[in-house]
């Protein structure tokens, strides 16, 4: 009655299993310092365009939206405040975290799917390499490095955009703007906007190499990987994130 | 004259993928010297056996013995040791398409962790494998730039650089047109003559085990020969496999001899390429 749900605790299974192996692996040698370096270039600076325009303009939209809704409150002076606020907590962490799903764990999807369609994982294995420790690990930590770098430099070129909006069509002066969006911000919020993409790029690294090492049916079957990468890492990010908001929110209050 | 020593033993070994057994029950004994065609039409479970062969597959139930050893309670790491001894073609040609010729060809070198040779001797045995494969200008090209049959020929380059005792050939033959193939084959011969290895050699092509079971390398004049019958070609056996179990067993003449209407019928296009139709 309840084999619709063998599949996905299947799944999960394997992917705390895969998870565990590849931390596992950090202490075992070899290590891939190059392929680590390599893939940290593709993740960390290849991402770097995306993430800078996207969190430019989420954070110069957020001060136009919000500079409306709080000027019925006379309080438009306090939109640095909320841009910082949902920026750093939310914002920064989940959209960096939604384009790296979408460019990075689809990339690790594809790319070992098609090692492993056409036998490459297969011939690692055959020729003495632990697929795993050569491509799953490096993959994770790569992530792990870079995607809070990469939120951090979101948050800030988003409240940059903010800051333009505001003080181009809002009428507000830039210390102002600085003064609120810096005062706002606690120690706890730096800590939920970086404890954030660590986490995520965990979900995100491991999904995607999951999907890349399980694909099944040829060029099709990579296609398929590749997207179930992108829509379970993308889902699981908004998941998360609700549940480290609800950990971080039931401490501080 | 003594016992030549075990290479491969499968023990009532069945593999199994979402209940249907791909090897079903099969059992069988490889020993050194012997050269193994694997008849079998696609999904008769020829790779499966070749994977399990090589630990990249589990068996559900039997054991796999390789070089007298069990390897049932092997882990992945200990498998790493097994495999060092073992050479294998995949059928796609398994060639990792980031790296370039050379590096593929170095990959089982560089990556070996308990004996590593020197970078000198990695780039003399890169190059003597090549140039055995007849490859040696194409050390700093990538697979995709390089033909079906000459990504085999690589693959060939790869699997014998580590002058393996066991060497394994899925379907080395197949996708590649007939002169490519003559080719290949030719190659899977010089390499089981020259290095005296145990070959097993999966195909669906009864040509590919009609000639190594009848041609040999002659190292002196470096050509491939009939084989001298007199001197007997004993350890060339064909195995018919259907649906993961032996339908045949048996050497090339019993093999065009049996009466058992699925071999026939799958020998039987093969033969009238040979003119030995009925």
């Amino acid at each position: 009655m309840l084999d619709f749900l063998k599949g996905p605790v299947q799944a999960v299974q394997d992917v705390f299993i895969l998870g565990g192996k590849a931390i596992g692996n950090i202490v075992r040698r070899p290590f891939y310092w190059t392929d680590l370096f390599i893939q940290m270039d593709i993740i960390g600076v290849g991402s770097l365009p995306i993430v800078i325009l996207t969190g430019f303009f989420s954070g110069a939209v957020m001060a136009l939206q919000m500079s409306n809704a709080l000027a019925t409150y006379g309080a438009k002076e306090q939109t640095g405040m909320v841009v910082s606020i949902t920026l750093v907590r939310e914002l920064g962490p989940a959209l960096t975290a939604l384009m790296v799903a979408g460019r990075n764990a689809s990339g690790m999807a594809s790319e070992l799917g098609s090692m492993r369609v056409t036998e490459q994982i297969d011939a690692m294995r055959a020729l003495g390499t632990d697929p795993i420790q050569k491509l799953v690990t490096p993959r994770m930590l790569a992530t792990a490095f870079t995607l809070p770098l990469l939120t951090v430099i979101a948050d800030f070129v988003g409240i940059f955009g903010g800051y333009l909006v505001a003080i181009s069509t809002l009428g507000i002066t830039g210390p102002q703007f600085w003064t609120t969006a810096w005062q706002a911000l606690d120690y706890s919020d730096i800590a939920q906007g970086l404890v954030k993409p660590f986490v995520f790029s965990f979900a995100i690294s491991l999904i995607g190499c999951y999907y890349g090492l399980n694909t099944t049916g040829g060029t099709q079957g990579v296609g398929r990987a590749t997207t179930q990468a992108v829509v379970v890492a993308s889902v699981l990010i908004f998941v998360l994130t609700f549940f480290i908001t609800k950990i971080f929110v039931g401490r501080v209050y | 004259m003594a016992e030549r020593r075990p290479i491969l033993e499968f023990e009532n070994v069945t593999v199994s993928f979402a209940g249907a057994p791909a090897l079903d029950n099969l059992s069988f004994l490889v020993r050194e010297g012997d050269s193994r065609i694997i008849l079998g039409a696609a999904g008769s479970g020829k790779s499966v056996l070749m994977k399990t062969a090589l630990g990249l597959l589990k068996p559900d139930r039997g054991r796999v013995k390789v070089f007298g050893e069990d390897t049932s309670h092997l882990s992945e790491t200990q498998w790493f040791a097994v495999r060092r001894k073992l050479g294998v073609l995949f059928q796609e040609g398994g060639l990792f398409d980031s790296l370039t010729i050379e590096e593929n060809v170095a990959y089982p070198l560089e990556n070996n962790r308990v004996n590593r040779p020197s970078s000198e001797e990695i780039f003399e045995r890169t190059k003597e494998a090549l140039e055995f494969v007849e490859l040696g200008e194409t050390l700093d090209k990538v697979p995709s730039e390089l033909s079906g049959g000459m990504r085999r020929r690589v693959g060939i380059a790869r699997a014998m650089v580590t002058n393996p005792t066991l060497t394994l050939y899925d379907s080395p033959t197949a996708g590649l047109d007939p002169i490519t193939s003559y080719t290949i084959v030719a190659l899977i011969a010089k390499e089981r003559c020259v290095h005296n290895t145990t070959t097993m050699i999966a195909t669906h092509r009864y040509q590919d085990g009609h000639f190594l079971a009848n041609y040999t390398y002659n190292d002196k004049t470096h050509r491939i020969e009939p084989v001298n019958r007199d001197g007997g070609d004993a350890g060339t056996r064909f195995w018919v496999l259907r649906s993961g179990h032996f339908a045949f067993e048996g050497t090339q003449s019993e093999l065009e001899e049996t009466r058992d209407p699925y071999v026939r019928n799958f020998m039987k296009p093969r033969m009238k390429t040979y003119g030995k139709q009925e």
